[in-house]
């Protein structure tokens, strides 16, 4: 247990913190959609050839077609957590400390991701 | 701009809703690595059938791997901003909500800040960004 008060320095450092992991959020999530936008190149260049059956083809194409699908909507989710849930914990936490801060621009974010999950584990 | 203070009903909801984002953040990632095991296991039989040519196989394979190898790594550092990232977003609220009531006499406001275990520090503070960066970029 740590019973003491932190400096405002500290919350600033927090802040900063904050941001910086949001962003790090950001760019890992950025980073698994191009690893994907290249494995779908090499492989629709696989699945062009004639090195393969063409109902082999068509059932590896139709397969990735479906895990690109439920990958870029759990990214998203990622994402929008990484940005609007970002933003309400500075907003949260500003308020806390009574400072002025600006609300961010949606309203309820914890409701709108939930949706998104929903898509992300039925589809 | 907003300049109200918050109430302690409304930091208990935001706690709430922190808990519950970054649980959804951990949700996301595992629906990722369980897509990234089933397209694995619908490829292997078809790479290791007859219908496929032994190149396009090896290609194929390292080129899965390649990716596979990728996703889980950032995923890892998503995993860490998750679960280390919330506790010490819970952390600092609890503290900043306690500075804000220090001088209050009112003893309830003591008993409903324990309520937000946020006093208690995380165990580790080891998100490294340039760390989790440099594994993440494989």
């Amino acid at each position: 247990m740590n019973i003491n008060q932190p400096s405002q320095e500290s919350f600033d450092r927090f802040f900063k913190a904050n941001e910086e992991l949001m962003r790090m959020g950001e760019t890992f999530s950025g980073n698994i959609d191009v690893a994907l936008d290249g494995f779908k190149t090499r492989l629709e260049a696989f699945l062009k050839t004639h090195f393969l059956e063409k109902a082999v083809a068509e059932m590896l194409a139709q397969t990735f077609s479906e895990f690109e699908r439920e990958t870029r909507t759990n990214l998203e989710g990622i994402n929008r957590i990484c940005t609007e849930g970002g933003q309400w914990y500075a907003f949260c936490f500003g308020s806390a400390l009574g400072r002025p801060v600006r609300l961010p621009a949606s309203g309820e974010p914890a409701q709108d991701l939930k949706a998104k999950t929903q898509t992300a584990s039925s589809s | 701009m907003q300049n109200k203070k918050l109430s302690e009903d409304e930091v208990q909801k935001f706690m709430q809703g922190c808990e519950d984002l970054m649980l959804l953040g951990n949700k996301f990632t595992t629906s990722i690595r369980q897509a990234v095991t089933d397209l694995k296991s619908a490829y292997d039989p078809a790479l290791k059938s007859q219908y496929v040519d032994k190149v396009v196989v090896e290609l194929l394979t390292r080129s899965l791997e390649d990716f596979e190898k990728k996703v889980e790594a950032n995923l890892e550092g998503i995993d860490k901003i998750c679960t280390k990232g919330g506790k010490w977003f819970s952390f600092y609220l609890g503290r900043a909500v306690e500075k804000e009531f220090v001088g209050q006499p009112s003893s309830e406001r003591t008993t409903d800040l324990q309520k937000f275990e946020a006093k208690r520090e995380p165990t580790q503070l080891t998100i490294h960004p340039s760390t989790l960066a440099k594994k993440a970029r494989g």
